[in-house]
């Protein structure tokens, strides 16, 4: 406890040093919000006309200016807000809250006037991106479901898992290497139904942002990228409802204000219901099946004082699938998250956090006579302080720790009545993951803006539990027994992350960023898809903290007032510690899990193309990615390097949105991929008289090239009616392409001397329709 | 489980299709392919030797004539099988006995390939009976075989397979038991793989193998049932207990026999 003590002692004297910082300048400060909702505005731009400088609001919408005293004019700037411009005499501190109306103009009208858009040239962060919900309303999507995960794989260093899948990939890294943040609870396991949709419900969320290149040390835990989803509000003016109706689920949304317009609260909920169809089967065997679905997300806040805000965001999904009445197999997340905002002066702004998060899933068999149950669940238990001081405009300091506690429970069996299995349990693990962080925005010349910061993290196995030391075949020799919280091995990393950007001129810039990873906790899965098996591991003795180093350069250049934005981007990443499975690993309730994985390195590289047209009638962008992902493992392919599985050479997303008038939109994605590294027969041999592919290399083969084309049309009523509606059609995979989700290479069923390769596609052309609605 | 899992909810939730498609593949330099079992049952004694083939090469594979194929024992006995069909060894001496360790030395086109396994205890069947099923639209009627046997207490791991044959002819599926869950149980399975008509003779084999012939019975099913490029894991070759990179196994198996005509129940 020694050590949480001294952290103490640090922070007092960082607060006492703050407070004498920079006396003669006067602080303005407050939240920037939505007229119509009362939501607050996240990355909202604030700038002093007279000075070259400015910033933007942070996560809960706040801002802090600390100015000479003077004269300014201050200008307050949003996507699709229309700017309000004040001018303020700084004598003294002044809070000044304000208040931004969504613009009834087209989008072109707005961002023409309004938006400062030349963040992504200014910006002392690289490799970031932000999306609204809004901005995705008009992209067609499968079954016509919107789907946050599946509109990001349509950015650059951003791919897709496979067809359909809400899984991705981050510049060559795997799908468990990213974090992904929902109101800052770890969320384990993200899709629902095998990957095809992510447990996030468009309806629910405000803010997406997704950090590729340079990740503020804040974040941690992972090694390749944070996905940082922000829930709404919910509308503090007035109670609303929304929701909609579409092929596969319908949603239904209430949000509106609490205890005198001091806060509000937001319900959000949404089910599937492709299972409802199987009735319509006379088949015993299928219309007794039970496949779906929900999610339910739920969030409220509460405003004490100008300086105290509280918030309390929920989330649970689950799905659930029953095969007859004899085999049930079921999944999900739940959340919590309590955070409290406190402004202790207006340069100080803290976050303090409590965060739970779970993710389990359960077999069941039922017999007549007996039943039999499997259960396997992570849980976190966080804590965390997040500070932020402005020292002076273009100059913040972040500063915080945090620390999670982990419980692993691998597997345990039970079984009732006359079945044959012994009840079973895996021993329980324990983690302690703990870090302390520090991060400096500043601007050092006028050409030229610094983000610097350093991360130490620790990490602790701990007891109770048994480890166990075992030979090079696996059988244990020895067993050691640790005691509750006892220490079972303990790393400390610190992680390093740089980002400089040097501005050329007003509309190009050039950024360069270093990071430093590591993740403690690893993902097993025999398989590439997501799946609701998945099984998380702390590090231990074996297994050590997987690290990465990236290293990234960027060009950055906007034309024409900013409607148009391009960039290009190269990285170079390091990988250690990977981890992959010994041949036939088996880590289904297997105590020595350790024993059935090998370890080795990786590297990633690539460039990344984007160019964006950011508003107009018609906007849209172009990302290009060219890649490699390689990996080294002593103990497969004979120790030569072979491509990962995400190593796509190629990959080419094109979004193009036409807006008609101010009802229609039209709009059409086509994306484009080199096929998976995959390991494919070089022949075939006979056991038992039947066929037996014959490997030699891993990865060594190439699926079929992906691509396909979706067309979307979305008609929105008035605007400015109560009654708001709206439809959805969108048309997945246009020309019907038959991309290979995987192929078998089997025998003839007719002729088993005939071997052949047998290709499995999931989606022809699928059409959906969506209706929603609004009063 | 986890892949069967997996087809199933795929089928429930999208009509996937399938078609044969034309993907070209490297040929190889073929590897020897060695299939060598030593049973507790006089004239179970087989070594097989073969070659593999390229993937679209519509011929059976080659047979390796002319091998020198001997079995040692710890012991120090040996046998020298001789070979009776093209590529096919055996010696009528040997029978194989539990809980001794057994040596495969095979020379063939200047590989010299060993392996070693231990026969087992043989663990007796307890009963086997029949039982009709109506059949599903993945399965057709007919009467299923249900073995009941007891796993021996004991606090080492004990590994069986299964085998079934109708008549003459095997069941190919490949049916593994461990009893890492069931340790010291009477266990009750159901075998899967066909089902059989009344006047048809199920003969069902329990075999008692070692680690290291479970093993590449375990990970040759995973290579057979899934082979499904793009969804499921990486699929390697067997994880074999023979030396100088030969394809195959060589099992020391204890077998006990069971035999049952099925008759119509009702």
């Amino acid at each position: 406890m020694a050590f949480f003590k001294r952290i103490g002692y640090i922070l007092i004297l960082l607060y006492s040093f703050f407070n004498v910082y920079g006396q003669g300048k006067h602080t303005l400060s407050g939240y920037v919000r939505d007229a119509a909702t009362g939501e607050e505005l996240i990355g909202a731009t604030i700038t002093m006309d007279s000075l070259q400088t400015g910033t933007s609001t942070n996560q809960y919408g706040y801002y802090a200016l600390v100015l000479p005293e003077g004269r300014y004019s201050v200008t307050y700037r949003y996507i699709g807000y229309s700017p309000v411009v004040i001018d303020i005499v700084l004598s003294g501190d002044i809070q000044k809250n304000i208040i931004l109306k969504q613009s009834s103009e087209t989008l072109e009208e707005v961002v023409v006037s309004g938006e400062a858009s030349d963040r992504n040239i200014r910006s002392a962060e690289m490799g970031v991106e932000k999306i609204t919900t809004k901005q995705l309303q008009a992209v067609p999507v499968i079954f016509g479901e919107q789907d946050i995960l599946k509109s990001i794989q349509l950015l650059p260093g951003i791919s897709a898992v496979g067809e359909g899948n809400s899984g991705f990939y981050v510049r060559g890294g795997d799908a468990s290497q990213n974090l992904i943040l929902l109101d800052e609870a770890p969320v384990y396991n993200a899709s629902h139904l095998l990957g095809f949709f992510s447990v996030f419900n468009n309806d629910a969320i405000k803010d997406v942002k997704i950090m590729k290149g340079s990740m503020p040390a804040q974040y941690g835990g992972r090694l390749s990228s944070v996905l940082d989803i922000k829930m709404k509000e919910g509308n503090n003016q007035k109670l609303t409802t929304s929701g909609g109706i579409g092929l596969i689920s319908s949603r239904f949304q209430v949000e509106g204000p609490l205890l005198k317009q001091k806060g509000s609260f937001m319900v959000t909920g949404r089910r599937t219901y492709a299972d409802l169809f199987l009735k319509f089967f006379s088949d015993t065997n299928l219309n007794s099946n039970v496949l779906y679905f929900y999610d339910l997300n739920a969030k409220a806040n509460y405003r004490f004082s100008d300086k105290d805000r509280l918030f309390l965001s929920g989330y649970l999904g689950r799905d659930i699938f029953k095969f007859r009445k004899t085999f049930g197999f079921d999944w999900g997340n739940r959340t919590l998250s309590m955070r409290w905002n406190h402004i202790f002066n207006s340069r100080l702004f803290l976050n303090s956090s409590l965060i739970y998060s779970n993710y389990d899933y359960k077999f069941n068999l039922m017999f007549e006579d007996a039943e039999f149950t499997m259960r396997s669940a992570i849980t976190d238990f966080n804590w965390k302080e997040d500070f932020q001081y402005y020292f002076s405009a273009g100059n913040t300091l972040k500063f915080g720790t945090k620390l999670n506690y982990h419980r692993f429970l691998p597997g345990e069996v039970s079984s009732s009545g006359d079945f044959p299995v012994n009840d079973t349990k895996l021993e329980n693990k324990y983690a302690l993951e703990s870090a302390l962080y520090i991060s400096h925005e500043m601007k050092l010349f006028y050409f030229m803006s610094a983000n610097y910061g350093l991360r130490f993290s620790a990490f602790t196995q701990m007891g109770p539990g048994s480890v166990y030391s075992f030979d090079s075949f696996g059988n244990v020799i020895d067993t050691l027994r640790f005691d509750h919280m006892e220490n079972i091995k303990t790393y400390y990393n610190l992680d390093p992350r740089v980002t400089l950007t040097f501005q050329l001129s007003d509309q190009s810039s050039v950024k360069t960023a270093y990071m430093r990873t590591h993740q403690y906790l690893h993902l097993l899965s025999n398989t590439t898809s997501a799946t609701p098996i998945d099984l998380w591991v702390p590090s231990s003795r074996v297994i050590r903290p997987q690290t990465s180093d990236q290293v990234s350069i960027g060009y950055f250049r906007n034309f024409r007032q900013n409607q148009y934005e391009a960039s290009m981007e190269i990285y170079y990443r390091k990988l250690y510690h990977q981890i992959d499975y010994k041949n036939g690993a088996d880590i289904f309730l297997n105590d020595l899990v350790e024993t059935q994985l090998v370890f080795g390195s990786g590297q990633a590289y690539g460039m990344e193309l984007f160019f964006r047209k950011n508003y107009g009638k018609w906007h849209g962008w172009l990302s290009y990615t060219l890649a490699r992902s390689l990996r080294r493992f002593p103990d497969i392919n004979n120790g030569n390097p072979y491509p990962a599985r995400q190593d796509r050479i190629h990959d080419i997303s094109v979004v193009s949105i036409w807006e008609i008038g101010r009802k229609w939109s039209l709009s059409a994605v086509w994306v484009y991929y080199t096929g998976d590294a995959v390991t494919f027969p070089s022949g075939k041999y006979l056991i038992e008289n039947q066929y037996v592919n014959y490997y030699t290399e891993r990865n060594g083969s190439r699926m079929p090239d992906y691509h396909r084309m979706d067309l979307g049309i979305t008609y929105h009523s008035d605007r400015k009616k109560k009654w708001q509606s709206g439809w959805n059609f969108s048309i997945y995979n246009v020309y019907g392409r038959k991309n290979a989700y995987s192929i078998t290479f089997e025998s003839d069923k007719d002729n088993p001397q005939k071997t052949e390769a047998v290709k499995l596609y999931l989606f022809s052309v699928i059409p959906s329709i969506t209706y929603n609605f609004k009063f | 489980m986890r892949n069967h899992l997996y087809v199933l909810i795929l089928l429930l939730l999208f009509s996937s299709c399938e078609e044969v498609v034309d993907i070209s593949l490297k040929n190889v330099q073929s590897a020897v392919v060695v299939e060598a079992t030593v049973t507790n049952l006089p004239g179970g004694q087989t070594v097989k030797i073969s070659t593999t083939t390229d993937y679209y090469n519509p011929s059976l594979p080659l047979m390796k004539q002319g091998a020198e194929v001997s079995v040692l024992d710890d012991l120090g006995n040996s046998w020298l099988f001789n070979e009776i069909s093209k590529g096919v060894y055996t010696n009528g001496n040997l029978t194989g006995k539990e809980g001794r360790k057994y040596t495969l030395e095979v020379k063939v086109d200047g590989k010299d390939i060993t392996g070693e396994s231990e026969m087992q205890t043989v663990t007796p069947i307890d009963s086997i009976r029949s039982e009709y099923f109506p059949g599903t639209r993945f399965a057709d009627p007919g009467y299923f075989v249900i073995i009941m046997f007891t796993d021996p207490p004991g606090e080492d791991p004990d590994y069986y397979r299964i085998r079934m044959f109708n008549g003459q002819k095997p069941n190919p599926v490949i049916q593994l038991v461990d009893d890492r869950l069931t340790n010291g149980n009477q266990m009750e399975f159901f075998l899967y793989g066909g089902s059989y008509q009344p006047g048809d003779t199920a003969i069902v084999e329990l075999q008692s193998i070692d680690y290291g012939t479970y093993i590449y019975f375990y990970t040759l099913s995973n290579v057979l049932a899934s082979d499904q490029q793009g969804a499921t894991s990486t699929p390697a070759n067997p994880n074999t207990n023979l030396s100088d990179d030969a394809l195959g196994y060589f099992g020391a198996i204890a077998i006990s026999r069971d035999t049952l005509v099925i008759r119509d129940h009702d």
